[in-house]
């Protein structure tokens, strides 16, 4: 396997990947630079090409911690939709707005952002995220947790739900809780 | 974590479409969702839910000539990876010729240096050894003499031979070390009161120049602590008779009368 290869097959994959997790069309494309021209010089570490796209995953998710170590992690606030709070009619993927799925996971603090999208687009195991992050099974669940109901919280009709200082979710309130 | 938050937290780590559920991390909300259709009914609904996000999430416009434009910059890198290597073997063949060049620089150094440490080792007696220090030396071991004491074999008086002028009856004799780099030995007289009489016998080479009769002196050139010592030169040895007595008498009885004619 060749590292033109490679892109001819990946590259949309992994350009949607880093968009979901940068949020910016340039951020998108450097990093996406950036996974190639790292996949190019240790290209002989892929033997098995079945495994190429969860390799170039593992080498974009490193890529990207890397860049966030440089920047200051601000704390999110936000407000999140309990699992047992989803609307019977279910939006349909033709209902959600893109943009603002895009800005609800750009508003999750990075460490939130990856695990809701090892999720979503790498469609991982909280067993496996665990594995790769080289985090504890409860701390996924939790932050996957977490993310997924803020995602919920902007992308589902509903009436206005926030988390508790301690518990749960309480409706209509307008209090804010913080995403760590 | 309640067991209330706890289920649903379990409720949302699973993946749509997969049999995460009968997992063990997730036993109480497979147990709701067993027990009670209307946790069934959420559990289907955040299913179908993520399924709908994750759908989304992983399409998405990808923009137009990326592929193109990330072939590039791979090529233009392979490019640049190749030059670099290039320099790098340049670098490198320029490295080695270079610890080709000092390493054999400092062998020739390290020889000269041997050479000159030999050569300097070999000429320590004829170079360093003086009257003064002969005789510093040997009032130091009179001082605090060894205890090595070995029997006399035919084999180490042959190698340190005595002198016939000096009147002495070695029975004794062990190894010293004078910090002058020389070998050299004491004897022990057998007739003399023990620890009263010494022959130093010290290897000095042939084109020694140190400035010393090469005669037993008739008066001993040095007393300190009651002990009379006389030095000379003959040969390739310098030796040293030192005698604890009764002053320069006993040094002299010591002496074969010089015969003349």
């Amino acid at each position: 396997m060749d590292i033109e290869e490679l892109i001819d097959q990946h590259h949309g994959t992994l350009y949607r990947y880093a968009y979901r997790l940068t949020g910016r069309v340039e951020d998108a494309e450097d990093l996406t630079q950036q996974v190639f021209l790292l996949a190019q010089q240790k290209l002989h570490q892929i033997r098995d090409a079945s495994k190429a796209r969860s390799w170039l995953f593992a080498v974009l998710r490193t890529c990207f911690l890397k860049n966030c170590r440089k920047r200051v992690e601000i704390p999110v606030t936000g407000m999140a939709m309990e699992i047992d709070d989803i609307p019977q009619d279910v939006p349909g993927g033709d209902e959600i707005d893109c943009e603002r799925l895009q800005q609800a996971i750009n508003e999750l603090p990075e460490t939130f952002r990856l695990v809701l999208l090892m999720y979503y687009f790498e469609e991982c195991s909280y067993k496996e995220i665990a594995a790769h992050l080289e985090i504890e099974i409860g701390t996924v669940m939790s932050r996957l947790s977490r993310a997924k109901a803020r995602l919920r919280y902007q992308l589902i009709p509903h009436r206005k739900t926030v988390w508790g200082a301690n518990r749960g979710l309480m409706s209509l309130s307008t209090d804010e809780t913080t995403l760590r | 974590m309640s067991d209330t938050t706890n289920y649903k937290v379990q409720m949302d780590a699973c993946r749509p479409g997969s049999e995460d559920l009968c997992l063990d991390e997730l036993k109480d909300a497979a147990a709701r969702v067993c027990d009670y259709a209307s946790d069934a009914a959420v559990f289907q609904r955040s299913q179908d839910w993520d399924k709908t996000v994750g759908e989304v999430v992983r399409n998405g416009p990808v923009p137009t000539g990326l592929a193109l434009a990330l072939l590039e910059s791979v090529r233009a890198n392979e490019q640049e990876l190749v030059c670099r290597d290039v320099d790098l073997n340049v670098a490198t063949r320029r490295g080695r010729r270079r610890y080709v060049a000092w390493g054999t620089g400092l062998l020739s150094l390290a020889t000269v240096v041997g050479l000159v440490v030999f050569w300097s080792w070999q000429s320590v007696p004829d170079r360093h050894l003086t009257r003064r220090e002969l005789l510093a030396s040997v009032e130091r071991w009179i001082v605090k003499p060894g205890m090595e004491w070995q029997l006399l074999t035919e084999q180490e008086i042959g190698r340190f031979s005595l002198d016939t002028r000096v009147n002495f009856h070695p029975d004794r004799w062990q190894a010293i070390s004078l910090g002058t780099g020389n070998d050299a030995v004491v004897y022990s007289d057998a007739f003399a009161r023990r620890d009263s009489l010494y022959l130093f016998v010290i290897e000095v080479g042939s084109d020694a120049e140190i400035d010393l009769p090469s005669n037993p002196p008739r008066a001993a050139d040095w007393n300190s602590r009651g002990w009379y010592v006389g030095v000379w030169k003959r040969d390739h040895r310098v030796y040293a008779l030192a005698v604890k007595g009764n002053g320069a008498r006993d040094y002299k009885r010591l002496l074969r009368p010089v015969r003349i004619g």
